[in-house]
């Protein structure tokens, strides 16, 4: 090797010194930026989310009236013991059960349903989008005082309705322990579906149209292009606002609450409301804990199991993933 | 090294930063103790005594009553300064038990009585006062009975009893009852007032407001009939757990029979299962019903209606073939009042909450409430000029004609008793899930298995 040959090596090969070291330094700032925004956020996450259900988790082992500090009586597995035990529980279990079933699959098809209707290019396309986007930013308080009115069999228009028609409920839609439940899951359904459809147009925004009308002209019906083309695009919107909404479902509590309180006689109660109900109206916050521990385990048992079935990646036809 | 010393440093202004936008609230949260008020204060270097007072009056006459009252006593006591907050029903005794909780309640507070009361005097937080209320002039300023029984838990005192509330008030329209020709004040028992309802029933007109989605407007209707068929002094000793008296006796079973049967008749109205008291109410107050079953705090209702002059009251009677010893002249009485908790924890923060108890309960003060149309626990303070026709005719029906009384039974017994096992079952038999028969054996099993909050002495005479 002459010296020639050497310097060129050696100016080939990038100094050590200043430039490597600046970069590696640059990284790291970055790093620390980011850490040090995401701090607030985990700070909050830390003391309003993980600890509040350390806690929860913690007081599910004791009774407590939840007025004295004094009167903490250690339990042990005792609440779970009880509450395994408890027609009440696996009542208001089913009931969520039957939610995210209905109100969920409900919501999303309906949602979907609409977003495909609506991307096309028809007359006051926007302007029923808005409209049915509406429920999404109202407080759900609201709707189901709205709602509990309008079933009213006094003073509601839904019962005269529905005797108009032939179908009569004497205690209306919310007093009769067969109806209360599913009422309540149609409202739901109706508070939840714009939201859906609000995702859901904006995943047909990768719609090729190119594609539609290709198909159409090679003789496709409307059903056969929905299923072939339009439903496989938005499988992977599909799976974040069924995962959305059914984690909205399982958590709801102001909707049952307020429209019927969990009744009639435990009809249409849910986890949230048996949970709140023994804290707060029975004085039993520790079984009233350890309802709301066991919704927590629903919740992370249930999307684990959302994964394993459904998983977001989707293999094309040679096998490999999307 | 000076790169780490940098990221330490980083992260520990993000974390004090974090943590002060965090700590703004302070302790000051809505549902915590320290509230609004300066938490009442010792009271030492010669300033006035503080002390926090916190009440359920958060709006309407109530809520004025309350804040003259509160500023007359601070004038004419200069040593001691009551603060008054109030927070709203719904809350009330959330942000009350939270306090507790963090054990910095207020000295003074509402309560509504039995076990709302002893709630908090089972866990060490109230202070009795039975030295104070059995001096003469002190104790028995207030009614006897009831709202007595209502501050006193094993032996001791706990609060003083201010207003009361009475049910069940049969309430109707008159206008509506004479176009169907009835007169409901010539009525002798209750056989006559069911015959009404048919005769209203067929007319096709709604013979009862009702909305029972909440359980309790249920409950009444059945404590009243208890009253009649079984009488107070039962009803006493029966939620104590005395004498071998059961829930599924035939006395009791028949209450809840007689309660039922204006559900199977058909005389509540359509939205008796789904509808609240407040829809209700609305219902009887719109004409749609003629009839409608509430207690005494449905009458500054009326007197906002834009007719009152077309509603009038009537006591449910004597039902006929009562199987206890029951009364229509025993009373279902409620008292509320205030209590002293135990942070008033030095002498002269004690001796201030006894000033203010022993002042506001003068008559002269408790005027005020009768004023508002409220039933005092101070008779004295009860003035028919003052109350009006309708709550005089509360006060002479229960209180001055009483032959005995007893409280809200969800108030005296378990939770799992009263409001679940007896208010659900009031809902079960309107919805058909359960029979009169079968809801008492419901709540007969819920207190057998449930140790009694009261506990009176056995008189089984």
């Amino acid at each position: 090797m002459t010296a020639q040959t050497a310097g060129r090596v050696a100016s080939a090969v990038p100094a050590p010194t200043s430039a490597g070291g600046g970069a590696r330094r640059r990284r790291r700032n970055e790093a620390l930026v980011a850490y040090a925004l995401i701090t607030p956020a985990l700070l909050a996450f830390v003391f309003f989310m993980a600890i509040p259900m350390l806690l929860t988790l913690v007081l599910s082992l004791f009774n407590w009236t939840g007025i004295s500090l004094g009167s903490l009586d250690f339990a042990g597995l005792d609440n779970y013991r009880k509450l395994f035990a408890d027609q009440q529980f696996w009542g208001a279990l089913q009931n969520n059960v039957l939610f995210i079933l209905l109100g969920m699959t409900g919501a999303v098809a309906l949602g979907m349903f609409l977003a495909v209707r609506l991307e096309r290019a028809v007359p006051g396309s926007s302007f029923f989008r808005g409209l049915f986007f509406m429920p999404t930013v109202l407080s759900t308080v609201v709707i189901a005082i709205v709602f509990t009115f309008l079933l009213s069999p006094v003073f509601g228009i839904v019962t005269p309705i529905l005797k108009f028609v032939g179908i009569e409920f004497k205690q209306g839609l919310l007093g009769d322990p067969n109806t209360a439940l599913y009422t309540i899951i149609a409202v739901e359904i109706w508070r939840a579906f714009g939201f859906a459809m609000f995702l859901f147009v904006a995943g047909l925004k990768g719609l090729d149209h190119n594609l539609i009308e290709a198909a159409r002209l090679d003789g496709a019906n409307d059903f056969q292009i929905f299923w072939r083309i339009t439903f496989p695009i938005l499988r992977p919107v599909t799976l974040l606002v069924a995962t959305l909404v059914g984690i909205q479902t399982l958590k709801l509590f102001d909707l049952v609450y307020v429209m019927t309180g969990g009744g009639p006689q435990h009809a249409s109660e849910v986890l949230t409301t048996f949970s709140y109900s023994e804290a707060f109206n029975y004085n039993n916050v520790g079984y009233g804990s350890a309802i709301a521990v066991m919704l927590l385990v629903i919740t992370f048992l249930l999307t684990i199991l959302r994964f394993k079935i459904l998983p977001d990646s989707a293999r094309d036809e040679t096998g490999s993933e999307r | 090294m000076r790169t780490r010393h940098l990221s330490a440093t980083a992260i520990v202004a993000a974390a004090v930063l974090a943590l002060a936008a965090c700590s703004s609230g302070g302790g000051g949260g809505g549902g915590t103790a320290g509230g609004t008020s300066d938490g009442g204060s010792a009271g030492g270097g010669g300033g006035p005594v503080e002390l926090d007072y916190w009440s359920e009056a958060d709006s309407g006459p109530p809520l004025a009553t309350w804040k003259g009252l509160v500023a007359d006593f601070n004038s004419s006591h200069p040593d001691i300064n009551v603060k008054l907050r109030t927070v709203s029903n719904a809350s009330f005794f959330t942000v009350m038990r939270n306090a507790f909780t963090a054990n910095d309640p207020p000295e003074i507070f509402q309560h509504e009585g039995n076990t709302n009361l002893f709630q908090f005097v089972t866990e060490g937080g109230v202070t009795p006062i039975t030295d104070w209320f059995n001096k003469p002039g002190n104790g028995d300023r207030f009614t006897q009975g009831s709202p007595v029984a209502s501050v006193t838990y094993d032996g001791e005192v706990y609060g003083i009893p201010l207003s009361i509330n009475v049910t069940q008030e049969l309430y109707y329209s008159k206008s509506i009852l004479a176009g169907a020709g009835i007169d409901p004040t010539t009525f002798k028992t209750w056989d006559d007032f069911l015959a009404a309802f048919d005769q209203l029933k067929a007319a096709g007109i709604t013979p009862i407001a009702y909305g029972n989605s909440e359980g309790w407007p249920g409950s009444q209707w059945f404590y009243a009939f208890l009253g009649r068929t079984a009488g107070a002094k039962k009803v006493n000793q029966l939620v104590s757990r005395n004498c071998g008296y059961k829930w599924t006796d035939p006395d009791i079973v028949q209450a809840a029979q007689l309660y039922t049967d204006l559900s199977d008749k058909g005389y509540f109205s359509d939205g008796k299962s789904s509808d609240d008291s407040n829809t209700a109410q609305s219902t009887f107050l719109s004409g749609k019903a003629a009839f409608f079953g509430f207690g005494d705090w449905f009458i500054p209702s009326i007197a906002e209606a834009p007719n009152p002059d077309d509603y009038a009251m009537v006591e449910i009677p004597e039902v006929p073939e009562a199987l206890g010893k029951g009364s229509a002249h025993d009373g279902l009485i409620n008292a509320g009042g205030i209590a002293v908790s135990t942070a008033a924890n030095t002498p002269e923060k004690l001796q201030a909450a006894l000033t203010f108890l022993d002042w506001v309960s003068q008559p002269e003060q408790q005027k005020r409430q009768a004023a508002i149309g409220a039933i005092s626990a101070v008779p004295a303070a009860n003035d028919p000029s003052l109350q009006g026709p309708l709550v005089t005719q509360v006060i002479a029906d229960h209180i001055d004609s009483s032959t005995g009384s007893y409280p809200f039974i969800e108030h005296v017994t378990p939770k799992a008793v009263g409001e679940d096992a007896i208010w659900q079952g009031s809902v079960a038999v309107l919805t058909g899930q359960a029979t009169p028969q079968s809801w008492m054996e419901s709540v007969e099993s819920a207190a057998a298995a449930a140790d009694p909050i009261i506990r009176i002495p056995e008189d089984c005479s």
